[in-house]
């Protein structure tokens, strides 16, 4: 398919543009698809880490992209239990 | 129906390749930026849980005290003279306003979703899960939302009432 890509793009290089952000567009998703499956809490894929929703760090980020909260820096609220 | 005397329009098509697809991105990164800001948790006042059970809900305010109850839905017979017939209930959640809340919303059997779309808050009710949602209100009143996930026979007749005093 990548052979195809290629020579439309040498008949008619306007379509270059075309496939950039097509491709973009689509490895973008692909990869955030398999970050989520791969590192999200909610998801599980291994016997032996059965419950990784419960086993999460106070101080570590899981969401894609952390606007204003920091959260290394975040203070401990609750007591040790 | 082909186009055989217009051909080889090459600077034009790249034009509105390129021209849309930044456009786009100009919009589409600051939107994705209001989406992860409303995700974030701004440091809330309280906590409230919320529980969903075939057909009502339990509230729970634990963190000054115990204060756990039950909000049914009023049966038609009990309504009074300005009752909302399948809105009101017994026990409504009564919130401070200007106060920054946090619902912690969770299912007892099956799913659930509370809900209150005049706030602009919908949560799903999951057996085993809890779920999380903050909210500030603005305007004292009271506030109605029902019961958004099929529950089973009574799923249209377990309303949420808040009640936002100032």
């Amino acid at each position: 398919m990548l052979c195809q890509i290629l020579g439309q793009a040498k008949k008619h290089p306007s379509l270059i543009p075309l496939f950039v952000f097509i491709g973009t567009g689509a490895s973008g998703a692909t990869l955030y698809l398999l970050r989520l499956a791969l590192f999200n809490p909610d998801v599980c894929w291994d016997r032996n880490n059965p419950e990784p929703w419960n086993k999460l760090g106070p101080n570590d980020q899981y969401k894609f992209y952390s606007v204003n909260v920091d959260y290394s820096k975040l203070k401990k609220e609750c007591p040790d239990f | 129906l082909t186009n055989t005397s217009i051909s080889d329009a090459q600077e034009m098509e790249t034009i509105w390749t390129i021209l849309p697809a930044i456009i786009l991105i100009l919009i589409a990164l600051p939107s994705l930026r209001i989406l992860y800001l409303t995700d974030e948790i701004n440091d809330p006042s309280f906590t409230i849980k919320s529980i969903g059970h075939q057909w009502y809900w339990t509230y729970e305010y634990t963190d000054y005290g115990g204060l756990i109850f039950n909000s049914y839905m009023l049966p038609p017979l009990f309504l009074e003279p300005g009752d909302l017939r399948l809105l009101d209930v017994d026990n409504r959640v009564v919130l401070p306003v200007e106060a920054p809340v946090r619902m912690m919303i969770t299912s007892q059997d099956v799913l659930h979703s509370w809900t209150v779309p005049s706030l602009g808050l919908k949560t799903d009710a999951i057996p085993g899960r809890l779920n999380q949602t903050t909210f500030t209100a603005t305007r004292p009143g009271v506030y109605y939302g029902q019961c958004s996930e099929i529950c089973g026979a009574n799923h249209s007749f377990m309303p949420i009432v808040l009640e936002l005093i100032p």
